[in-house]
């Protein structure tokens, strides 16, 4: 007896579970996600490890966020695939003097409204940028002091001083054009609610932390999209967004794991696809006077020591490629002749140290973003064998940026830095009054020319030059690019881009 | 009454001194305003920025405008969303309560039975199985359970959704993670407070009159062994919250734990405030709500 209510008891309790656990009369299962994703053009899922967060593409300074708005929004002008610069909703374009531009639009494009794309929209969605300070972008943009409109379908874009970068700044998505009259009508509060652009794709709903939905626009001026639908999940965890892909509920899962690219790649029906990114890992060197590494010896010793492919192979296993400069292939200035290469010689680092007197070895204090923790370890195991002891301090991302920007951090910095304007500009860091100190005339008078220059060539050159003198002075040792990790579904067929954004048109299923 | 009004008089303060703390900690923390500028942003970009935002007052300065705000309902707005920092607590709030309650419920419905049967059967096989599972439930670290549910029940056995939080089927495997650790130190508590009354002697005499085993433990034992068992439940509840931010993480789960882990991130100080006030309240309440259980359960129990 006492057993059979002992049963009836676990019984009970085990309905109750079931009760509560899986009967829900509102919303019926939608089990059918799974098989959505493998019926052709119907959905695409991108899994990413944040959310976005702004549909406002001109306050927001996150990669994750743009790669998504790009598909919202045109800009004046693009970067195609291999990174250069494209008519988007510009047909093209003329420079009348030093400090104006005329662009020519594209006829016949409307917005996701109705409306149709005139003038006074570009002239609206880019002054916006360029006057509000309170916008996060608003710095990449306030050299613009006017847009005139011509006509209906002609603009002049007058900036305040020579900009060599302009063309670069409007292919950004920042510089993305909104329908004038509808965002003064209903305020920028309630627009990036309900954005409204020109893109390839329409917003239909944003679940926070949860996923963005994109549907396609049908009357797109460049012909019809291939997808259905988008879907952008939040998938915060590593390893969980690696069992999403696995388990085919995702189509692409952004930043995996290096731990975990063979067991993809071994997966049926799952592959992974590394591409270079904007990203570079360096050691910035401070040269004031009381700092070791003011002795460019020391420096270059420090640069010896570390053996790039090592870290490459064993950490990043292979997702990296060895540089001595900044400025990678695609983009603007790149001195090829550093990229794919680095200098590895611990014996020439020892009788370097010899040389600058420190026989018995120095201790070198070194900041570094904890992001980058396990590279910074092995490279300060690196230095210790030659006898440069290297003293850790890891630092969370916003203390990093805190210390950065009041130039606080110690003499050695462990960083790894973007370059979004794809532009060889990314070396001003270097000039004058810098976070390093650095100090080199030929260095600071190239930037300085190159930073007005319109003349492609000669600025290139300059560039090109500034990255020779780095190298050769370490003022920084740089380490490698890193490679995007993606994991991706055999169904489709998807090259990830430089810049990391998703143009959704751009992937498509595979034959 | 006097009781809730001693209650409430002691929150405000207690609500008070919190915020200043939060406040402080966030502040000297972090910068929201390097994590909002693009990388090459010069000196220059930055003090437009601060100023623009407020964010060059002074600590007492930005500390009291706060406050001003506060006392009249406005938590401010998000640096990073752009948004009311309660609004965005409160979009997200449902999805971590109901995740919470779930993981209660689980862990009430495990531990009872379990707790009740190891007590009744102590120094039994089973009861031995029981107690070390439970030290086991308790000794692992939920995301650790929380990724081995993913892979066995997710991808080897594709019974479950890997994550996301979308139909009921998606609460199995994260109030499950969440509720074990709770449910493995209910399950202990139970035992040992059921072999406490067990010893009893009400349960001697219930049982000498004759009564069924099974009133005797329901009523007698079980009913008077519940007043430890309330105190967890009560402390648990806002902890589990807490737990959310792992678990929430693990299971793609868009609730408060994730705002609050990105906001401290961000060092977007509204946000964090809200999040950490509105978590105060819900503890508070929890509290209130034991104390009145209490009551409800032991008549004896007066508070002056």
């Amino acid at each position: 007896m006492k057993k059979f209510k002992a049963l009836s008891m676990m019984l009970i309790i085990t309905m109750l579970l079931a009760a509560c656990g899986f009967t829900d009369p509102d919303e019926e299962p939608k089990n059918t996600e799974g098989s959505e994703t493998t019926d052709g053009y119907s959905l695409l899922t991108i899994a990413n490890p944040a959310d976005i967060t702004t549909l406002d593409p001109q306050n927001n300074n996150v990669i994750t966020t743009s790669a998504v708005l790009v598909n919202i929004y045109n800009k004046l002008v693009k970067r195609d695939a291999s990174g250069e610069i494209v008519p988007d909703l510009a047909t093209g374009w003329e420079q009348m003097d030093d400090t104006t531009w005329e662009f020519t639009l594209t006829e016949g494009v409307t917005f996701h409204n109705g409306d149709d794309f005139t003038a006074e929209d570009v002239k609206f969605s880019l002054e916006r940028v360029a006057n509000d300070n309170t916008l996060q972008q608003y710095s990449v943009f306030n050299k613009i002091a006017e847009v005139k409109v011509v006509d209906d379908h002609t603009v002049h874009i007058v900036t305040e001083e020579a900009d060599p970068q302009l063309l670069s700044r409007l292919s950004t998505v920042a510089a993305s054009i909104f329908p004038a009259a509808h965002f003064e009508e209903v305020g920028a509060e309630e627009f990036f609610q309900h954005p409204v652009g020109t893109g390839a794709y329409q917003f239909s709903d944003w679940k926070k932390d949860n996923y963005v939905e994109l549907t396609r626009f049908e009357d797109y001026f460049e012909g019809e999209p291939n997808w259905e639908k988008v879907h952008f999940t939040v998938v915060p965890e590593d390893s969980t967004r690696v069992a999403e892909l696995l388990t085919n509920e995702v189509d692409i899962a952004f930043n995996i794991p290096t731990a975990d690219i063979d067991r993809i790649n071994d997966n049926d029906g799952t592959h992974v696809k590394l591409e270079p990114i904007q990203r570079v890992i360096q050691l910035w060197l401070s040269t004031e006077e009381d700092a070791p590494t003011a002795d460019p010896r020391v420096r270059e010793a420090i640069d010896l020591a570390i053996d790039n492919q090592v870290i490459i192979d064993e950490i990043l296993l292979g997702a990296a490629t060895p540089t001595r400069t900044h400025v990678t292939p695609g983009n603007f200035g790149a001195n090829e002749s550093l990229y794919d290469t680095y200098e590895y010689d611990p014996e020439r680092a020892k009788e370097l140290l010899a040389e600058a007197g420190y026989e018995d070895g120095i201790t070198v204090d070194i900041s570094v973003n904890n992001y980058y923790t396990e590279m910074a370890e092995v490279v300060g195991g690196m230095l210790q064998e030659v006898g440069i002891t290297a003293n850790l301090e890891l630092l969370e991302q916003s203390q990093f940026a805190k210390r950065l920007f009041a130039e606080d951090l110690a003499e050695g910095v462990f960083v790894g830095w973007g370059n979004d304007m794809f532009d060889g500009s990314v070396l001003e860091l270097f000039r004058e009054d810098n976070v390093t100190s650095y100090a080199n005339e030929e260095v600071d008078e190239l930037l300085n020319e190159a930073a007005y220059n319109m003349n492609e060539e000669e600025r290139s050159e300059q560039y090109q030059k500034v990255q020779e003198i780095l190298a050769e002075d370490r003022g920084v040792v740089y380490l490698f690019q890193l490679e995007g990790r993606y994991g991706v579904s055999d169904r489709i067929d998807y090259t990830p881009r430089l810049d990391e954004l998703y143009v959704v048109d751009e992937i498509t299923l595979s034959e | 009454m006097a009781f809730l009004k001693r209650s409430v008089l002691q929150i405000v303060p207690t609500l008070f001194i919190l915020t200043l703390i939060v406040f402080g900690l966030v502040y000297v923390a972090g910068d929201p305003v390097s994590m909002m500028l693009p990388e090459n942003a010069t000196a220059e970009d930055r003090a437009l920025l601060e100023e623009a935002l407020g964010l060059n007052d002074p600590f007492f300065v930005q500390y009291l405008n706060y406050i001003k705000d506060l006392i009249t309902g406005d938590f401010g707005n998000s640096l990073q969303y752009r948004e009311p920092a309660l609004q965005l607590v409160m979009e997200r709030l449902p999805a971590t309560l109901t995740l919470s309650l779930m993981a209660m419920g689980i862990a009430i419905i495990i531990s009872i039975p379990l707790g009740i049967y190891a007590a009744l059967k102590r120094n039994s096989f089973l009861d031995f199985i029981i107690s070390g599972v439970s030290i086991l439930g308790k000794a692992m670290p939920n995301y650790w359970i929380g990724i081995m549910l993913i892979l066995f029940f997710a991808v080897m056995l594709p019974i479950f959704p890997v994550s996301g939080a979308e139909t009921p089927i998606h609460f199995v495997l994260p109030s499950v993670t969440l509720g074990v650790a709770l449910a493995a130190e209910m399950t202990r508590l139970i035992r040992g407070s059921v072999l406490e009354v067990l010893e009893q002697e009400f349960v001697q005499t219930a049982r000498s009159k004759g009564q069924k085993e099974f009133i005797v433990v329901l009523r007698h034992v079980f009913l008077n062994s519940l007043i430890p068992v309330v105190t967890i439940v009560g402390i648990q509840f806002p902890q589990l919250i807490g737990g959310a931010i792992v678990v929430e993480t693990v299971f793609s789960w868009p609730g408060v734990g994730r705002l609050l882990l990105f906001s401290i991130g961000a060092s977007d100080m509204a946000v964090v405030q809200a999040i950490v006030f509105v978590i105060a309240l819900i503890t508070i309440v929890a509290n209130l709500i034991t104390d009145a259980v209490y009551r409800i359960l032991d008549p004896q129990i007066k508070y002056k």
